[in-house]
């Protein structure tokens, strides 16, 4: 291989662990772990510490009777950690800050920790010699309830303003990535599955997760990205009652970029764009907007 | 490990950052929204009508055949003939309160839109509020045989900013369970009846139990009373009656609390009505059910809460 390509693939690679497919950990909108612990094939003791802010909002319910828009600004503390060259775990923790405004201009607002993620990688198969050229395994996660219920006067908010679902939702998925430099691609497919009740009697109904995600280096420092992320979801139920305004199918396209500052920085920043709104009722996804950095150690 | 002072260092000044932002660190807060109190209040006639005088024909102390008027609490309406009936038990199923905003020209575009993309009015069966045991959630049953223009809470809603000019109001079959459902109890077993049947409403828009005098005697006095109990489950429904505002109901972010009562004046249901006819005939009682739905107006509306009672 010619020394200049050699030279972009390290490039890139160091691109990779901050790739801005969205861990929307509110909409579920792309693959969660992706952003905490990169695609790249880890070596033993490898550590990923990272920052990501997200902002989004969504219209949902029919006007004037029962329409609201939730604005959602979150910070996602991530630490990932390969305990050996097969095996990456990580865990992510937001703070979350989330308004609500309904019809009738009634507000709420609520602030807190969110529920905690927990996700584990298995890397089962790689091929292509070196540097590899494929790799694919499996993944696991659980998410867990260490939000606490938000309340204002004693009186608990609306949950659509709540920081976390207070719900326990494990996961399970398989991935494949394609490496070929400049050029990178990667896939996964993941299953969620809430074993409780949340708050207010939630009921999340069961997510698949699809994503796509590539990336072209066009240089040592510099990344493009480009992701299709994709979202069907059950309908949601409270006590019972199932939520006419929820699940559905939900593709994003996310353009993004990835920059090296300084060797094992990355700050990326990215877009989430609703492309495909296949939606139960009436809801409405508007654009994410997502920055963040990571650093190696 | 090689410690890479740099990299660190914009990790913690991210983090720094993000802490003094700062989503997760804020203030929970709750702001309440616009709010409308709904109401009913019933009376004889409308507001400033003139009520009806009962006071001809007096009942023996050997009438039979119908309900102990003399004991029992009742309203007394008239029917197309002047005849009087005695009201002993009178109910009706009210649900689906609707307001309607007011349509102008500068709306009007978005007044179509609406209607071609299908959204709707203002539901009061929306983020309803109790109030008084009562909501909105469900079917409201009004008992008509209680004091007149006493303002009975139905529940709060949620509304949307905006003016509006009416309100749309429907009389429905009960299907379920309701606010203010009579528990059924059976008629006592005596004449003239001491106790009558309190009515199971399933099924039922309205049910009345009532008599009028059949028969008097030569000093002009009541003899022979006539049950007429009509709670028949074959009537149209539902009975949709759209009720304007003498003038528009504005509710903004400045003016965030308003109120309407919603009247029924019993004394006009058997306006066109035959009482001699109206078990056996479906059509009468469907004209009942028509003068009921017609009866309901706008007994009030405003700003702020509901009125205090000033009856008792």
């Amino acid at each position: 291989m010619p020394r200049r390509f050699i030279v972009i693939g390290f490039a890139a690679s160091a691109l990779l662990p901050t790739q801005a497919v969205f861990a929307c950990a509110t909409c579920l909108c792309g693959d969660p772990t992706i952003t905490t612990m990169g695609t790249e094939k880890p070596f033993a003791g490898r550590m990923r510490a990272s920052v990501d802010y997200l902002e989004r909002s969504e219209k949902v319910g029919v006007p004037a009777v029962s329409a609201h828009e939730i604005d959602e600004q979150r910070f996602i503390y991530s630490f990932s950690y390969a305990p050996s060259k097969t095996w990456m775990i990580a865990a992510s923790l937001p703070l979350v800050t989330k308004q609500v405004r309904r019809f009738d201009l009634s507000r709420q607002q609520g602030s807190g920790v969110g529920d905690l993620d927990l996700s584990a990688r298995w890397f089962i198969g790689e091929s292509g010699g070196f540097p590899v050229r494929n790799l694919w395994g499996l993944q696991f996660g659980v998410r867990l309830p260490t939000s606490s219920e938000q309340r204002s006067n004693g009186v608990p908010i609306d949950f659509d303003a709540q920081p976390g679902a207070g719900a326990t939702i494990p996961s399970v998925g398989a991935w494949y990535g394609h490496y070929r430099m400049p050029w990178f691609f990667y896939t996964s497919a993941v299953f969620q599955h809430a074993v409780n009740d949340g708050y207010q009697a939630y009921r999340a109904g069961d997510v698949v997760l699809l994503t796509g995600h590539t990336q072209y280096a066009l240089h040592q420092r510099l990344a493009l990205q480009f992701s299709l992320d994709g979202r069907w979801k059950q309908q949601d139920q409270y006590r019972g009652v199932t939520d006419a305004d929820s699940g559905g199918v939900l593709i994003m396209a996310s353009p993004g970029i990835a920059w090296t500052p300084v060797e094992d920085l990355v700050v990326n920043a990215s877009l989430q764009i609703p492309a495909i709104e296949n939606l139960h009722g009436l809801q409405e996804e508007d654009t994410v907007v997502r920055v963040g950095v990571a650093y190696d150690f | 490990m090689i410690f890479k002072r740099r990299g660190v260092y914009a990790l913690l000044f991210i983090s720094a950052l993000a802490l003094t932002g700062c989503p997760g660190g804020d203030e929970n807060t709750v702001q309440s929204g616009l709010v409308l109190h709904f109401a009913e209040v019933h009376g004889e006639t409308l507001p400033g009508g003139v009520p009806l005088d009962a006071t001809g024909v007096q009942n023996s102390a050997a009438v039979h055949g119908g309900y102990d008027q003399a004991q029992l609490e009742h309203h007394d309406i008239r029917d197309k003939n002047g005849r009087f009936l005695s009201l002993y038990r009178a109910y009706a199923v009210l649900d689906r309160l609707e307001l309607i905003p007011c349509t102008s020209l500068t709306q009007l575009p978005r007044r179509v839109l609406d209607t071609l993309i299908g959204t709707a009015e203002a539901h009061a069966g929306h983020g309803t509020e109790p109030v008084g045991g009562r909501a909105l959630d469900k079917p409201n049953v009004i008992d008509i045989v209680t004091q007149d223009g006493f303002i009975l809470p139905l529940g709060d809603a949620a509304v949307a900013p905006g003016r509006y000019c009416g309100l749309r109001v429907s009389l429905v079959r009960l299907a379920g369970d309701a606010y203010g459902k009579p528990v059924f109890a059976t008629a006592s077993n005596d004449d003239p009846t001491t106790s009558p049947e309190v009515p199971d409403l399933a099924g039922r828009i309205f049910s009345i139990k009532a008599d009028y005098c059949a028969e008097v005697d030569g000093v002009g006095e009541c003899i022979r009373r006539v049950k007429v109990d009509a709670d028949d489950d074959a009537l149209n429904e539902p009975a949709v009656r759209t009720l304007d505002f003498d003038r528009p109901l504005e509710i903004n972010a400045d003016l965030r609390e308003a109120y309407i009562a919603v009247g029924i004046a019993y004394g006009d249901w058997l306006q066109d009505v035959d009482i001699t006819l109206l078990v056996s005939d479906i059509a009468e009682r469907q004209k009942v059910l028509d003068n009921i739905a017609a009866s309901l107006h706008i007994y009030s509306h405003g700003l702020g809460e509901l009125p205090a009672n000033i009856a008792q």
